[in-house]
């Protein structure tokens, strides 16, 4: 046999395991790996494993996938590979609970017809003759039915919460009972429930915490007038109190010290609570009051929600564009805030591992000195904070002179507090009812029975959508994407204060971005020192033109047809003042991005020139020192 | 086979490689078309993201420029030069003669690879990245780059002119980045079985190349890489050794 025959024999049988070493290994091999993320994204957290454990009956997924469909977007199909393995994951984990069937919906079957009972989404790809499904629908033994409707690969990131919560929603943990009492339309206005819809056209559509919080409890809303709460309430939502009925104070309170565990939010300058514009008088929405609290019920349990200032802090401030008050740019807002971890209580299960909550015109608490409680911060401003009047907002907000004025304090005010321990009624001879009666409970406590539980937050705006999360509409179904941790926070508090084990720890992994803080910090410290002279440039140049207007128009009022020469040169001179501080003005705006501007073209030129010039000179340095010892060597010989 | 020969092979090509400005030249190409596609493709400043996201995908698209350039001169520069023959009378086999020389053209890409390392200071000093994503970025490229290499090697091997290696290894790189793609999908799914669809979709360098860079390294995908630059370097030698024939 001649060689070349030997090799291309060769070469095609080496093809062929090659191909068929690729297929094996692609089926087998699925957990052999290593997770070198930060974060382990893509390894099951601690609380999935506690509650795959912890599952008393099996539990049936079923993954619907159009392989073929998919296979016009690769991009996709990795991701749904990884959604399988992450399945089988669960599967093995579960030992035995957990029973994964992976199903091709081809069209027209009973697959198909089955998945779209089970809800599950089908979308039309371009180019493709049948649509796609790609979703799990989860069944348990007693009928119990949840799904997630299409695996939006935007939200790998929460991936393993999403599969863990439908898990744990199907096991058969008891649901517990939250009750909200709010005196914002927080669940949308004749909004029905068992519907799942507005009862009327046009009216506003519930807060999307609510649907949050439908997803993990059962949950009720409450009247304000309320003269008890319900014993089987584990856990009362307070939203914006303001002005609650005595007796529903008094019901509160009862239900406290009975044990019941509360969450309340009490801001100072609710933004979400816009007043209503009325066209005869408006000033009336700029007086309306939108602040909320509970002095009596906080006073007794040792903390006090100061009434009138916001919390303004540089540290942790947002960049919100204002339009024309900010120069169409964004600027710092020190008025809102994202909190970092620096702000949170890392001791604390239900702050340890959150990354970012957003609040915005916060209040703060203050630790009375009789407290007979024990209080602790769960959010707290940074140290550099400073208290500004909240009506500095109400009558004139003025982004650009909060950020001019802005002067660092040395003091962390808390915006939410775990208040536990013993306490005494706010109401110890009852409350006045509606009809002025006084109401007092068959079963009135003084006293808590076992101490208090409670977590009060002093900003109700960090509940509002656009702080925490963004709607997109896909296909006709809204798409909830996070961009902060403010749920998982309120999710975490009613876990930790009602005992349930959940999923604090898998929550906690949800992962935000990574942004250049050192970029951050130069244009927080460029703000800083060159706001406050912008706007003093800006006045100025605006008193200049000013004067110069009025001095024309006293000239032509006093009908002289031509200036005095002195008029003349005081005109001139206005004029050089009002064009050289326009040019000062100009040389700050460019100021702004300055150091920005710097660091971006030393970061590029170290990045892509740097190295290459190294190079080059290296590669001369050894050219010539080959050359000469080349010559020597020829001079020697 | 003998490691020690391999070593030889390799120290030498791989002096070789700097014996001339070729080298330089090309490292210099390379660091100047990788900033500037992060930072003008990928907009990396602007985007404001401690993440190496805008470096790493453009990878596979500078490879397959660039790499042919490498791999082109490996052997049909010494068919034409002769020196093949010089190089098969030392007491070397024809594997160990390839895998050296594939090692040194690895590690030099790997060199030229390391030398954007100014790129991870400045995400680590511009903010908070995780850096085992970036590593695992690094291992991706680097595994890729391998690959790219061991296909440039085997075709430079079947010919004598460098420009028709260059061409041809860009064709092949191509399709193995491709592959994968709904275009080349399409091509097979109308006649072949449906697992050699999905075999040939595994086959795509930017599947095992994305998923490696997310920051899990998995045992496929470095099987996958491995295999790849196995199967190619032993075409590789059986080219080297019919034309030895000749």
């Amino acid at each position: 046999m001649n060689k070349q025959l030997l090799s291309k024999t060769g070469l095609i049988l080496a093809v062929i395991l090659f191909i068929a070493f690729i297929i094996v290994v692609n089926g087998n091999f699925k957990s052999a790996r290593v997770d070198l993320t930060e974060d382990k994204l893509y390894t099951l957290s601690e609380g999935t494993l506690n509650i795959l454990s912890s599952l008393q009956q099996p539990i049936t997924l079923r993954f619907y996938y159009s392989e073929q469909v998919a296979q016009a977007l690769p991009s996709l199909k990795a991701y749904a590979q990884r959604v399988q393995e992450l399945l089988m994951e669960y599967q093995r984990a579960s030992g035995g609970m957990i029973q994964v069937k992976i199903i091709n919906p081809k069209p027209f079957s009973d697959h198909e017809q089955r998945a779209k009972q089970y809800g599950l989404q089908s979308i039309p790809i371009e180019g493709e003759a049948d649509p796609l499904f790609f979703g799990v629908a989860g069944t348990n033994i007693l009928d119990g039915l949840e799904s997630i409707r299409f695996f939006q690969p935007e939200m790998e990131d929460v991936l393993e919460y999403d599969l863990t919560r439908l898990i744990y929603q199907l096991s058969d943990v008891e649901r517990k009972n939250v009750a909200v009492m709010s005196s914002l339309p927080i669940d949308g206005e004749d909004y029905d429930p068992l519907k799942g819809q507005l009862d009327t056209e046009g009216g506003a559509k519930p807060w999307a915490v609510m649907g949050k919080l439908r997803e993990m409890f059962n949950v009720s809303v409450l009247p304000e007038d309320i003269r008890r709460i319900p014993s089987s309430v584990d856990l009362l939502m307070v939203v914006h109190p303001k002005e609650l009925p005595d007796q529903t104070l008094y019901a509160i309170d009862q239900y406290v010290l009975q044990g019941g565990k509360l969450i309340t939010f009490v801001d100072p300058y609710a933004e979400i609570d816009v007043p209503e514009k009325d066209p005869d008088n408006p000033m009336a929405a700029m007086v309306a009051n939108r602040s909320s609290n509970m002095p009596e019920l906080l006073s007794n349990w040792g903390v006090e929600r100061n009434p009138s200032d916001v919390v303004a802090d540089r540290k942790t401030a947002r960049q919100v564009d204002f339009g024309a008050q900010s120069n169409n740019q964004p600027i710092e807002y020190v008025l809102w805030n994202a909190l970092t971890q620096e702000n949170m209580n890392s001791d604390q299960r239900i702050t340890s591992k959150l990354r970012k909550i957003n609040v915005a015109t916060a209040g703060h608490f203050k630790i009375l000195d009789d407290a007979t409680t024990e209080i602790t911060p769960l959010l707290s401003s940074s140290d550099e904070a400073m208290l500004v009047d909240k009506r500095v907002v109400q009558f004139r907000n003025d982004p650009v002179a909060l950020l001019t004025k802005y002067e660092r304090g040395t003091i962390s005010y808390p915006l939410a507090v775990r208040i536990e321990g013993q306490a005494r009624t706010a109401f110890p001879d009852g409350a006045q009812g509606d009809n002025r009666t006084i109401i007092k409970m068959p079963d009135h406590l003084d006293e808590a029975k076992s101490g208090i539980d409670v977590i009060a937050i002093a900003d109700v705006d960090l509940l509002d959508d656009r702080f925490w999360v963004i709607m997109q509409d896909f296909y006709g179904e809204d798409l909830a994407f996070n961009t902060s941790n403010n749920i998982d926070f309120i999710h975490n508090a009613i876990e930790e204060l009602t005992g349930a084990e959940g999923l604090i720890s898998v929550r906690a992994r949800t992962g935000f971005t990574r942004p250049f803080v050192r970029v951050e910090a130069l244009q927080r410290e460029a703000e800083r020192l060159y706001r406050a002279k912008e706007r003093e440039l800006e006045n100025k140049l605006q008193q200049t033109r000013q004067r110069i207007a009025r001095m024309q128009v006293e000239r032509s009022g006093a009908g002289a047809e031509i200036m005095t020469p002195e008029q003349q040169k005081e005109i001139a001179e206005f004029r050089a003042i009002a064009d050289r501080t326009e040019l000062e003005l100009r040389a700050v705006k460019g100021n702004l991005r300055k150091d920005i501007d710097q660091l971006e073209t030393l970061v590029k030129f170290i990045n892509i020139g740097l190295i290459p010039i190294v190079v080059a000179i290296l590669a001369l340095i050894t050219g010539w020192l080959r050359v000469r010892k080349r010559t020597r060597g020829r001079f020697q010989s | 086979m003998n490691m020690l020969n391999i070593w030889f092979i390799m120290k030498r090509e791989f002096g070789g490689y700097f014996a001339t400005p070729v080298a330089y030249v090309f490292i210099i190409i390379f660091l100047l078309l990788a900033g500037f596609s992060t930072f003008y493709v990928g907009n990396f400043f602007a985007r404001g993201e401690a993440d190496l996201y805008p470096f790493f995908s453009l990878h596979p698209w500078l490879y397959i420029l660039l790499i042919p350039a490498i791999s082109m001169r490996l052997w049909a520069e010494e068919r034409k030069s002769g020196s093949i023959e010089l190089l098969m009378t030392l007491p070397v086999s024809v594997f160990e003669a390839v895998l050296g020389k594939f090692f040194a053209a690895w590690a030099f890409t790997g060199l030229a690879l390391i030398l954007n390392f100014p790129l991870w200071i400045t995400v680590n000093y511009l903010g908070n990245p995780d850096n085992g994503v970036i590593f695992t970025g690094f291992v991706g490229s680097f595994l890729m780059a391998g690959g790219f290499l061991a296909i440039g090697s085997c075709v430079s091997a079947s010919t004598k002119n460098q420009v028709v290696a260059f061409v041809l290894s860009l064709i092949v790189s191509l399709i193995f980045v491709l592959a994968g793609y709904g275009i080349v999908l399409d091509f097979f799914s109308s006649w072949a079985p449906q697992p050699l669809v999905d075999a040939i979709s595994s086959f795509s360098f930017l599947t095992h190349f994305d998923a490696i860079s997310k920051g899990v390294i998995d045992l496929r995908d470095i099987l996958y890489f491995a295999a790849l630059i196995a199967i190619w370097l032993f075409a590789n030698a059986l080219i080297v050794n019919a034309r030895k024939a000749d």
